[in-house]
């Protein structure tokens, strides 16, 4: 992929200020970064004001050499040491670096560039980098956006694709479904109403025809609109199978693979993967035009900001029974959804994990529980119930809630879209859109490659599998475990 | 006597050569040192990103960036020979014959001497003679710094944190980014710090307070230990050698990606390429290649390698085999392994390679953090 050049004055005004950045390494104390930025500067204000560009193009180069080889020092940086810990002016001076190399490679001679790779770099800057400013990444996401529309290959590929295919077919509810659990069904409720019934005395709702008014809704079946819009870039993904014998793992893949593989095509295939927990909406703002900030979630005090993720995959997927410490909302866009809700009361019956770290998840399969094993859960009140496009499920905090995405083979349907709006009520963000999952800790189940003998083992979410050798108490000898799947989130 | 580079320059850390070297990974470099010296053990070398530093006898040059200026060189001396040297990012430590240790920071140019509560005045009462504690081993890494003295007291500086008992003899410690390894002259290699990638080698990810030995490689006698930021390596008495840690680059010798086939329904498959396990908490063998595919009549053709030593750097490591070739793999973007495009996935080396063979009469090797370097004798 190529295109004229001249698109790096088009990013003239995302430059962060020089007194910025020149804070930030004071804050970092290391003067061979401030020397290589400060190098930088320099090739960029002879940019600004040379008047040919050609003579500079070997300072361009060194530049571009220079700023590569700082970004790989901080990605060393920013890899010691707890993800959690780390110093958040190290990720800004990510996002800068992240920035300016891709403005000295687009600075290069048009044949040189690959717009592609450029693009990977930025997304990859906006996962691990953090704004210089505000929550959102606006240098790195407007450099994006500017990339795009620049670029001709990208906009052919969106006509092209645009005319092909119809819409897929929704997973309705049918006009005799109805939800046997006492889960209270209401039409597009008012506000009030759901803030002094539901969202005051905490009691889960199913609310309906609320968001039929979003873009979304119409814009995303058609099978080339996200393609369109947002099938270069790059997005973390998990994936698991069918097979047993192939291992859970995470991985970066390009948005239009995934949904290529997943979404689009109708024939499944063997190997699931899931677009999960992801701030979708900030890395790709012209998402977030489609989808409206539900009105419900003006209910909560003043100084909680919304918190909106995206949960993308086929069908089978599933999160085991836990809860959350925020208000959730989970709207359907398409697909459909099976559910299992119990109250907090019902907590000592539902076996949580004795580990601290785990005590929100419970031991139990909601769908096949063992009563033998957990024999307290025939005590416990399940509220069973389907979550149909076009509807939003209000799950309050401390809610335990199991979910399964279902396939509907009579429409030919079997992706599953849904958004998850969540208040935070706790700190406030201070990363990039995906860093607060990056640097999460995730529990992984771990099998013995002899005897099959299982133990789960808590990590660091880096999409870094593991593979150990221990004692494997079945054969009584040393023995390769690799990791089969991820449990949960912590 | 020459030095013999390859690797990152972007600070010109090595005088009179081009800065751009990424144009041109497989050439090595040569450059002749300021004095010819004859005694090869008296050399010692160690680098971060932006500085390098070669001990010489009693000096010590420094190149490269200094009080954030690129380009910069200084050679410092001391009153005594110097024994071993160790840097990160933000200094160089240096231990004198005499166990001194000094700490030089590369952003002030500054030099202290380091001195930490317990060592040199073990015995109050003036009494040095009879068991003067002196410091023996001194390392680096990015959040902690190892000294072992001759009393086997092990400090992560300034705190002591382990003594080991009397009979056991400290052959060798050192630092990753944040582990550390420790070799005894019996062969037990002992691991502390973080495990987050598995650097540890002890099957787990959790840290480790003080030095614990590593049982998968108990009863294998260990000759050689080596620690990148995040990978370590050992080599046995039987020159195999072990690996564990983080595989990022390849630094581990192994694939960092994997083709998966998916299926579908309709009997259309796809191959999608995605990365495959790279955390390995455990030591294992490596695999050498049998033999070198472009240099036929060498000795080592009928065996595997039997490997000597081990080097690494801060992503790429380096082993020297018993019949003198040195092969290497890991991260190659600014050519650390010298070697060129074809190994090369994106930067990566993810098996080891013959590297160097064209430089004779080679001495000694050594890693920076981002570069290799060969001392080698000079005919004139």
């Amino acid at each position: 992929m190529s295109f004229p050049g001249g698109i790096s004055f088009k990013l003239n005004h995302l430059i962060p200020d020089y007194e910025q950045v020149e804070l930030l390494c004071s804050h970092i104390n290391q003067q061979s970064h401030k020397s290589i930025l400060s190098f930088c500067y320099d090739v960029v204000s002879q940019m600004r004001f040379g008047d040919t560009p050609d003579p500079q193009r070997q300072s361009i180069d060194r530049a571009l050499f220079l700023v590569s080889s700082l970004k790989d020092k901080i990605y060393e940086i920013l890899n010691v040491g707890r993800w959690s810990e780390v110093d958040e002016n190290i990720c800004k001076v990510f996002s800068v670096v992240t920035f300016l190399e891709a403005f000295f490679r687009l600075s290069q001679i048009p044949q040189n560039i690959s717009i592609e790779k450029v693009l990977y770099d930025l997304d990859f800057g906006l996962m691990l980098g953090c704004p210089l400013s505000g929550t959102t990444n606006t240098t790195l996401t407007e450099t994006i956006r500017i990339i795009e529309e620049m670029s001709p290959t990208s906009s052919a590929t969106r006509k092209q694709k645009a005319s092909v295919s119809h819409p897929y077919e929704g997973a309705k509810r049918s006009k005799f479904e109805r939800e046997s659990s006492s889960i209270v069904i209401l039409q597009r409720p008012s506000v009030e109403h759901f803030h002094k019934n539901h969202f005051i005395t905490q009691n889960p709702a199913l609310l309906q025809e609320c968001m039929d008014h979003w873009p979304a809704m119409k814009n995303w079946k058609q099978p080339g609109y996200l393609v369109s819009v947002g099938g270069e870039r790059t997005v973390p993904i998990e994936i698991g199978s069918h097979y047993t014998n192939e291992n859970w793992s995470q991985d970066l893949v390009k948005f239009k693979d995934f949904l290529n593989r997943q979404i689009s095509d109708p024939h499944a295939c063997d190997r699931i993967e899931y677009l999960a927990q992801h701030n979708l909406f900030d890395q790709i703002p012209a998402l977030r035009n489609d989808i409206l900030t539900p009105e419900y979630c003006c209910v909560g005090t003043s100084n909680e900001t919304v918190d909106i993720k995206a949960w993308l995959g086929p069908k089978g997927t599933v999160s085991p029974m836990h809860h959350d410490p925020k208000h959730n909302l989970l709207c359907q866009v398409f697909g459909h959804k099976k559910i299992i809700l119990a109250a907090p009361e019902d907590t000592p019956n539902l076996y949580p994990h004795q580990d601290q770290m785990l005590a929100n998840t419970t031991q139990i399969d909601a769908e096949n529980i063992d009563l033998d094993k957990f024999p307290l859960c025939s005590n416990v009140r399940f509220y069973n119930l389907n979550l149909y496009e076009g509807e939003m499920l209000y799950i309050p905090p401390k809610w335990w809630h199991y979910v399964r995405s279902m396939d509907k083979s009579f429409s030919g349907q079997r992706n599953v879209l849904s958004i998850i709006v969540v208040k935070i009520a706790e700190t406030p963000r201070m990363y990039g859109f995906c860093p607060m999952e990056c640097r999460r800790d995730i529990m992984v189940l771990m099998e013995s490659v002899v005897s099959g003998h299982q133990f789960t083992k808590i990590r660091e979410r880096l999409g870094d599998k593991l593979e150990i050798i221990r004692f494997d108490p079945y054969i009584q000898k040393m023995s390769l475990y690799r990791e089969r799947k991820k449990i949960r989130s912590m | 006597m020459k030095l013999y580079f390859c690797g990152y320059n972007g600070f010109k850390q090595f005088e009179n050569c081009d800065e751009l070297m990424l144009a041109d990974v497989t050439a090595w470099t040569s450059v002749n040192l300021p004095k010819p010296q004859k005694c090869a053990t008296s050399l010692k070398f160690c680098s971060s990103w932006s500085v390098n530093v070669i001990g010489i006898s009693k000096s010590l040059l420094l190149t490269g960036c200094l009080k954030g200026a690129p380009g910069q060189s200084k050679i410092l001396t001391f009153a005594n020979e110097i024994k071993a040297i160790s840097c990160n990012d933000l200094f160089c430590l240096i231990l004198l014959d005499d166990g001194r240790c000094y700490k030089f920071l590369f952003d002030s140019a500054e030099l202290s001497e380091l001195k930490f509560i317990g060592v040199g005045e073990e015995d109050g009462s003036a009494d040095k003679k009879s068991t003067t504690c002196v410091i023996e081993h001194i390392t680096c890494g990015q959040t902690f710094s190892v000294a072992v003295t001759n009393t086997n007291v092990v400090y992560n500086i300034p705190s002591r944190i382990h003594e080991f008992p009397k009979h056991v003899k400290v052959k060798k410690v050192i630092c990753g980014a944040e582990h550390a390894l420790l070799l005894t002259s019996n062969g037990d290699v002992f691991s502390w710090g973080s495990s987050s990638r598995g650097q540890l080698g002890l099957g787990e990810l959790n840290n480790e307070q003080a030095p614990t030995l590593i049982d998968a490689l108990a009863g294998v006698k260990i000759t050689d230990i080596s620690a990148g930021l995040w990978h370590s390596a050992a080599v046995s008495a039987f020159g195999d050698l072990y690996v564990w840690g983080w595989n990022l680059n390849g630094q581990l010798g192994k694939p960092i990606y994997k083709n998966v086939k998916v299926n579908f329904e309709n009997g259309r498959t796809d191959v999608v390429r995605h990365k495959d396990v790279s955390v390995f908490a455990s030591p294992e063998v490596v695999d050498l290649p049998a033999q070198s595919i472009d240099n036929e009549e060498n000795e080592c053709l009928e065996t595997q390698f039997d490997v000597e030593q081990v080097h690494c750097g801060g992503r790429h490591t380096i082993i020297q085999t018993k019949c003198g070739k040195v092969l290497g793999c890991g991260f190659n973007r600014f050519g650390q392994l010298g070697l060129s495009e074809k190994h090369n996935d994106d930067g990566n080396v993810v098996r080891f390679y013959e590297i160097g063979h064209s430089i004779t009469d080679v001495f000694q090797v050594k890693c920076g953090s981002w570069c290799t370097i060969f001392f080698a004798e000079c005919h004139q």
